[in-house]
């Protein structure tokens, strides 16, 4: 299971831990705090989520030296109530071990108290999700606690500005990993690692048509693990146009969109798994509810309302979301603008509410069913939502 | 009318009268079981809250389990037992005696059907003891007076007050641990323990075992071993100046007090295989130690510079007795 937080929250983590790695310290306390969690408990992407940190007060921590540290009943209860009152998943300690820098590991001491304290949190929420982490300078080791049994937590990943990977098995990663030899030419591109994550990472794409299409073939020449589409419409003769690989045989047998791309990818014998998911309309919440399983969300819809769930779910469960729009504005035949633009939507970063890319009202109009929205449109306050503007492939390739 | 129906109609009266006298029927069943049907008689039963109030009526089948009864009853007394849907209530059942007002003891086989109880010279009525059930965490128990500390409460749930505090609900402010507590009835506290990490124990909350292991890895070669139930650090090896000492290496033997670290480590044995032309300085008698000789050096720590259980532990204590050897006090 891997652990999510967001860059943010990271940084406060790195702060208050700040003194055990100090160097103008001769012998520098171990240091600490609570991290609160929730939980991402997709089938495929069992996840925990850090919500908050929570800070320690004066008197938290007693017994604080350079070999030792002691949560108060006092902290840790402020913790558990907090679980309570917000419906949390659970919180983990974290504590420091300040001589380690690339290697960390839990204590003999560590491992003689975990399993206590564990087994008295679990007695006062039994449904709870405890754990520990302990930090070096440059590594970090974690645990969750069930039935007096610890189980290692794989990988931390911090999500902000950029994606950050740290391994929890007490071992900073060595070298970056290296991708397939098909994707070397990138590197210079991407840098170390960055074609491994995605060759290892399942990606959601969010609308199969202008711009989703591209974003597929694009990822998946890239060396993208796995693809998971969502896409509810079957292709039409005004796709043709604009939609990649679509052929007029799709749009006559009005084939889904995401069922040719999942048919040219598995054609082209590049690795990259694809899954189609059923329905593909994520306004169903069955349907939103596979976008948890993603490592990374690419929005291609050309609505509000899907752009919404896109960025609630990028923020909910740290899962970064690259969303994507093209528009050609056109009045009485006469073309006034090209648009596009990329957002990039996560912890820590604006929503698409605050950057004005979707609008309640159009959020609204878009939960209407036609006749109402036919009503609302009537009574002349709202602009009207249904696309009629011209749309080709070359503002997609944009 | 089938037989099951006459039985049930001949019963009535005994049904409804709680001292009537056992039908032959029922006390016939003894060593077997029921006529078909009986187990379903509802009889009249009293009950009461232990040691006496007005007693109250209801009805429990024949077959019902006295656990059945106690539960009815409970219920008819409007309080239920402790703790709730437990088999083993911590409240007490008991029943009065025939022709007195004297109370049985406790019922302990509270899985025994009713029409045993009777058939076995028990009565129809019944007591009530509430006892002061309270919850800790899971656990339930029955405190030993109704003002208790925080302290004295953790220890007799079987938490050790040193590592948990005690909470009420959801707060977040523990009571201290020494001010008495007006316990009720049905209370539940929770008890939250402190969460100790670090690459070595806390000094002070060290337990022997931690300091053998950390001296160990500093090279020392140091074991516990245990004689008559008290327990002593094996230090082998110890290097020694020699001379003036006859060998270049010593063993000794620390006492360990059970309360360690709190209680200190002070003087320690030498194994008398070593010696300062054929004496030891401030020798005292020797014991044997696994069939070894050791004889009792009176080597403390000085005035003003005690024993310290925040900063001194079994290093630092050996650090010591090397002064012995050396010819220096403590610094």
């Amino acid at each position: 299971m891997n652990l999510r937080i967001a860059e943010l929250h990271w940084e406060i983590v790195r702060r208050l831990v700040s003194l055990s790695f100090s160097s103008a310290l001769k012998f520098p306390p171990e240091t600490g705090c609570i991290l609160l969690l929730s939980r991402n408990d997709h089938p495929q992407a069992q996840t925990l989520l850090v919500t908050d940190v929570l800070p320690p007060s004066d008197g938290d921590f007693t017994d604080q030296e350079t070999g030792a540290i002691t949560f108060t009943s006092r902290y840790l209860r402020k913790a558990l109530i907090l679980v309570r009152e917000q419906g949390l998943a659970g919180f983990l300690t974290v504590h420091t071990h300040p001589g380690a820098d690339r290697q960390v590991g839990f204590s003999p001491y560590d491992d003689r108290n975990d399993p206590s304290l564990m087994e008295n949190l679990h007695d006062l929420q039994p449904d709870g999700v405890f754990g520990s982490v302990v930090l070096g300078k440059d590594s970090a080791c974690a645990r969750l606690w069930s039935a007096d049994k610890p189980s290692y937590l794989n990988e931390l990943i911090i999500v902000g500005e950029q994606l950050k990977f740290m391994n929890l098995n007490g071992r900073a990663y060595a070298v970056p990993p290296s991708a397939s030899d098909i994707f070397d030419r990138s590197l210079a591109l991407t840098g170390a690692g960055a074609l491994a994550r995605i060759s290892r990472a399942r990606i959601g794409i969010i609308g199969l048509s202008g711009t989703g299409m591209l974003m597929a073939e694009l990822l998946m020449r890239a060396g993208a693990g796995e693809l998971l589409l969502f896409e509810f419409d079957p292709a039409d003769r005004t796709n043709l146009g604009r939609v990649l690989h679509l052929r007029a045989s799709d749009a006559d047998s009005a084939t889904n969109k995401a069922l040719r791309m999942a048919q040219v990818i598995a054609e082209s014998g590049l690795g990259a798994k694809v899954t189609v998911v059923p329905g593909g309309d994520i306004r169903d919440p069955a349907v939103a509810a596979e976008l948890r399983s993603c490592d990374l969300l690419i929005g291609c819809v050309d609505r509000d309302w899907p752009r919404l769930i896109l960025s609630e779910v990028a923020y909910q469960y740290l899962i970064p979301l690259i969303d994507l729009g093209t528009e050609i504005g056109a009045a009485n035949g006469q073309l006034q603008s090209l648009d596009a633009r990329v957002s990039f939507v996560g912890p820590g970063r604006p929503c698409l509410f605050c950057s004005r890319v979707i609008k309640q009202e159009r959020i609204r109009l878009e939960g209407y069913a036609p006749e109402e929205q036919d009503r609302v449109l009537a009574m002349g306050y709202s602009k009207d939502i249904r696309l009629k503007t011209p749309a080709v492939m070359v503002i997609s390739v944009f | 009318m089938n037989v099951e129906q006459e039985v049930l109609n001949a019963n009535d009266q005994w049904a409804e009268e709680l001292d009537h006298p056992l039908p032959e029927h029922v006390t016939t069943a003894k060593d077997s079981v029921l006529p078909p049907g009986l187990g379903e008689l509802k009889i009249r039963l009293g009950v009461e809250r232990w040691p006496h109030s007005q007693e109250q009526h209801f009805r429990a089948r024949l077959a019902d389990t006295l656990l059945d009864v106690m539960r009815d009853g409970a219920r008819e007394l409007g309080e239920e037992i402790l703790p709730p849907h437990s088999d083993v209530p911590l409240d007490l059942l008991r029943s009065k005696r025939h022709g007195s007002h004297d109370w049985s003891l406790p019922i302990t086989e509270l899985e025994r059907p009713l029409w045993v109880h009777l058939v076995y010279g028990g009565t129809r009525h019944f007591a009530i003891e509430y006892r002061l059930a309270i919850r800790i965490n899971t656990k339930w128990g029955v405190a030993e007076s109704d003002h208790m500390t925080p302290r004295q409460l953790l220890t007799s749930f079987g938490f050790d007050p040193n590592d948990y505090s005690l909470y009420q609900g959801n707060s977040t402010e523990p009571f201290p641990p020494d001010t008495p507590l007006h316990l009720k009835r049905g209370e539940h506290f929770e008890a939250q323990k402190d969460g100790r990490y670090g690459l070595t124990a806390p000094r002070g909350l060290q337990t022997i075992e931690d300091d053998i292991a950390f001296v160990c890895t500093a090279g020392v070669s140091a074991r516990l071993i245990a004689q008559n139930g008290q327990r002593f650090v094996e230090v082998a090896g110890l290097e020694i100046p020699s001379p003036p000492w006859s060998g270049p290496r010593a063993t000794i033997a620390i006492a360990v007090p059970a309360s360690y670290p709190q209680g200190g480590l002070d003087g320690f044995y030498l194994e008398k295989t070593v010696n300062q032309g054929g004496s030891i300085p401030y020798e005292q008698p020797a014991i044997s130690l696994n069939g070894r000789t050791f004889a009792l050096i009176s080597w403390h720590y000085a005035a003003g510079r005690e024993w310290n259980p925040r900063s001194d532990d079994l290093a630092s204590h050996i650090a010591h007795c090397r002064g012995y050897f050396l010819k220096r006090g403590i610094r």
